[in-house]
């Protein structure tokens, strides 16, 4: 059965972007999908007044130099108000791919820093982003840089330099490590800033990969930027979080050959994974639990909804993401390990928050009213149908279906009416029952 | 497919196992029968003080001359202090925790910590965590390296689990994430007050649509969602249920620790496989004017912990409980100048239960050899470990902890 246009640009814009509203997803399908590509792969261009909306109010809103939880509300609105979804995505990828937790790092202004870092080069050269990640000073307290000193070097930035940013296991030996860890002795941090510490660098003979010499970290950076487990490596994470969590090894190596073509551009294979065929293969679409992230953001772009950003963060949490501080330096597992009872209750909580917020102020809110307005519904079956449409926008499975007949479904002293006043809290009853269904879990 | 290691990995994974109906609980206690444990289910309580407990002013050094000499504003005065032993006193608040010490189940460990210690929160908790001062492994914990080796954690989905929102470190392990709560409410969906006439009906939607069913082969990673997701309702109902039968024997006061500990005799007095329970308390980085803050923390613990253990009798739980109080770091000896202390290193930390053999363990630091205005451990901190591992969880120390370590005697003789 093939897909809809509609579903196809669904798709594209839950993983490309964190989901869309119907009528931005119908916008996005009569576009066509090869130009819709287009738009979200140009993601690198800044969104003027997304950064001028930013710097207009930030400075009130958000207290970014001292609040984690400001940092993280900030960064949740960028997700949400963005219109290069896919530059947010990237940095929410990167984030992970280089945990660094401001539990440990303990200094708001440098977790703000490496999150505008890892936006900024999200598409860069591998490379460039390494030397960045290496020099950042969120990193460097991460990973205990400045116990890296000649004679008595710190392991830790080496081994997961190569276990967890680039190799991946297998493709190198514990003496790499010891070794790369010597060639990266110095690279310290003072001030909050990155700073080269000469006394401190041992400058001796090394071999790292296979090469022998006065090895730097730098020297280090470029042999495992151009290893050849680096690509593969890479691209298979990409797929993972963006396409599938169990991707397909063909498709890993088209996206892993854009990086040897390019040598190393990681917009390359952006470009190569959302370009490839396989990318709208219907095995890849409703194919992967969405993160909490992907899920709440998700959840408040498909109904057009805002709530106070100040509230999700520790929403988050709780469905076991909490931004900025990923459990371990390996970041987040992802996939099936995203569901757990605590998380999933904790999901269909927020579908309550994300359909029952009130028209209190002036901030967009879930209207049933205005929702129901110039549509016909002749039955609950149809209205459930209309619903599903909206808030899924591709197929809904009889389990769910019939589920939600039942919940509207008059009682025998109830009678069903089809005005709005008395379906308001109903019809909002159901949106929360659809953001909470199997199928809106699935990106 | 989701495989047994995917399923072993969601907190609810244990449960799936069956495939058939949910009842996770006849499995885990029929697995618990098995092994003959039901009655006498051994279970590990931590209690994590965070942000660096001042050991100094909670177990007194009472005729140390530099101790009051450094501490001109803030030391415990001799007389104020609860003497247990000659030169030992417990802070006044520790009124309960004194009448334990003299029925001998309260265990005080002195002068405990670790080589080349860190001030860093974060760095002394992690090392704290994974039970290694080097923080080599940085993705597990020592509790959760002990589940992946305990028998009794093999499909047990609660097996540990952590009073909080986010387990700690020491519970990360390779087959399992572990479960956690703040309260059995947080296992049920809330309703908006909109809808409150709804409530049953929103409920039964919910496990309806959730409900596996035999659909089409399109359906099957919908259907793999929809597995979980009904045990874990089936589950979330099963422990709500359990909780719920399961009332408080003791009054608890009112407070964070209170309640939390509450929850821990909750869960420890029903027939639920758990063995070991997390839980923290923050507060403790006092660098200014401690004397109140201090003293009030300390009648928390106080108030709560003699509750909980009361509560536990009452269940006649007492003998398989053990808990185990600690922090990252002591704070430094001498005061500061706003009337608080900074980070230190070495400080005592408390072992108390029915089973344990109380007394004072170890040998207090002396004043005389400061490591840069700091005290030098005299126990290494796995000592510590080792024993809740070999002898209480049954778990081989050697194995979780990389090396072996002498254990202090908690239990009395081998």
């Amino acid at each position: 059965m093939a897909l809809t246009p509609i579903e196809l640009a669904a798709h594209l814009r839950r993983r490309a972007g964190f989901g869309a509203s119907a009528r931005e997803i119908h916008e996005t399908a009569e576009l066509g999908i090869e130009r819709a590509v287009d738009e979200l792969l140009d993601f690198e261009r800044e969104d003027a007044d997304l950064e001028r909306a930013l710097e207009t109010f930030a400075g009130d809103a958000f207290d970014l130099n001292n609040s984690i939880d400001d940092v993280r509300a900030w960064w949740l609105y960028r997700m949400i108000h963005t219109r290069r979804p896919l530059r947010e995505k990237l940095t929410l990828f990167w984030h992970g791919h280089f945990a660094t937790s401001a539990q440990k790092v303990d200094r708001t202004a440098s977790m703000i820093e490496q999150n505008r870092m890892l936006r900024r080069l999200c598409g860069a050269n591998f490379r460039e982003l390494l030397e960045a990640v290496a020099k950042d000073p969120a990193m460097l307290v991460y990973l205990d840089s400045n116990s890296n000193k000649k004679g008595k070097p710190n392991e830790n930035f080496a081994r997961e330099l190569m276990e967890l940013f680039s190799l991946g296991i297998g493709s190198y030996t514990e003496k790499d490590v010891q070794e790369a860890a010597r060639a990266f002795t110095g690279w310290h941090i003072a001030d909050g800033a990155y700073k080269f510490n000469a006394g401190q660098h041992d400058g001796g003979e090394k071999t790292v990969l296979g090469r022998k010499g006065k090895l730097n970290g730098g020297d280090v950076l470029d042999l495992v930027a151009a290893h050849p487990a680096t690509p593969t490596f890479l691209a298979r994470k990409l797929c993972r979080f963006f396409v599938n969590d169990q991707p397909d090894a063909a498709y890993v190596e088209r996206v892993a050959s854009a990086y040897r073509r390019s040598g190393g551009s990681l917009r390359a294979m952006v470009e190569a994974l959302f370009r490839d065929p396989a990318f709208f293969a219907e095995e890849n679409v409703r194919s992967v639990v969405k993160s909490p992230v992907e899920f709440a953001v998700g959840a408040l772009k498909t109904l057009g909804v805002t709530v106070p950003l100040r509230n999700l963060a520790p929403s988050l949490r709780k469905m076991g993401q909490n931004l900025l501080a990923p459990p371990s330096v390996k970041g987040w597992d992802g996939g099936d390990a995203w569901l757990t009872s605590t998380s999933l209750f904790e999901r269909g909580n927020f579908a309550a928050v994300v359909t029952y917020t009130r028209g209190l102020s002036e901030e967009p809110r879930f209207d049933p009213r205005e929702w129901l307005a110039g549509r016909t519904m002749d039955s609950i079956e149809s209205l459930v149908d209309a619903l599903a449409a909206e808030i899924l926008q591709g197929p809904l499975t009889k389990p769910t279906r019939t589920a939600l007949v039942e919940y509207l479904r008059p009682g025998e002293k109830e009678k069903w009416s089809m005005e709005p006043k008395t379906l308001d809290p109903k019809l909002r009853g159901a949106a929360r029952l659809l953001i909470s269904s199997p199928e809106f879990q699935l990106a | 497919m989701i495989t047994r290691r995917d399923l072993l990995r969601g907190s609810v994974g244990a449960l799936a196992l069956g495939g058939g109906l949910p009842g996770f609980l006849e499995r885990a206690l029929a697995a618990q029968q098995a092994q003959g444990e039901t009655r006498h289910r051994r279970a590990l309580v931590v209690l994590q003080l965070s942000g660096g407990n001042d050991g100094l002013n909670t177990i007194v050094p009472i005729d140390a001359d530099p101790y009051y000499k450094a501490r001109p504003q803030i030391a415990i005065a001799k007389k104020d202090a609860r003497k247990i032993a000659d030169g030992v006193g417990l802070h006044p608040s520790m009124k309960r925790l004194e009448a334990l010490y003299g029925d001998g189940k309260l265990a005080i460990v002195q002068g405990v910590g670790y080589p080349n210690p860190n001030r860093s929160h974060f760095h002394s908790m992690d090392v704290w965590h994974s039970a290694d001062p080097e923080l080599r492994d940085t993705r597990t914990g020592w509790l959760g390296r002990a589940l992946d080796r305990a028998p009794a954690a093999r499909d047990n989905a609660l097996y540990a689990v952590h009073l909080g929102e986010e387990a700690p470190r020491m519970l990360l392990s390779e087959s399992q994430r572990v479960t956690t709560f703040n309260s059995p409410q947080d296992y049920a969906l809330t309703l908006d007050r909109l809808n409150q006439g709804d409530k049953s009906k929103i409920e039964a939607a919910f496990e309806r649509m959730h409900r596996a069913s035999a659909t089409s082969p399109a359906d099957r990673r919908i259907d793999a969602v929809r597995r979980t997701a009904s045990q874990a309702i089936a589950s979330a109902k099963e422990l709500r249920d359990v909780l719920a039968k399961s009332t408080p024997q003791a009054t608890y006061p009112n407070s964070g620790i209170a309640n939390q500990l509450k929850l821990a005799v909750q869960v420890l007095g029903t027939e639920l496989p758990v063995h070991l329970v997390s839980l923290a308390m923050g507060g403790f980085d006092t660098h200014a004017n401690q004397r109140g803050s201090h003293a009030n923390l300390w009648s928390q613990i106080d108030e709560a912990l003699a509750a909980f253990l009361e509560d536990l009798r009452k269940r006649e739980r007492a003998n398989d409980v053990v808990v185990l109080v600690f922090s990252e770091f002591g704070r430094r000896v001498a005061e500061n100048g706003s009337a608080g202390t900074d980070h230190g290193a070495a400080a005592p930390l408390l072992v108390l239960g029915d089973a344990v053999r109380g007394g004072l363990y170890g040998s207090a630091p002396t004043f005389e050899k400061l490591d840069d205005g700091d005290l030098s451990f005299t126990t290494d901190f796995r000592r510590v470990y080792a024993p809740l591992l070999d002898r209480w969880l049954g778990v081989a120390a050697e194995g979780v902890l990389g090396a072996s370590f002498e254990p202090i005697g908690l239990f009395g003789a081998a």
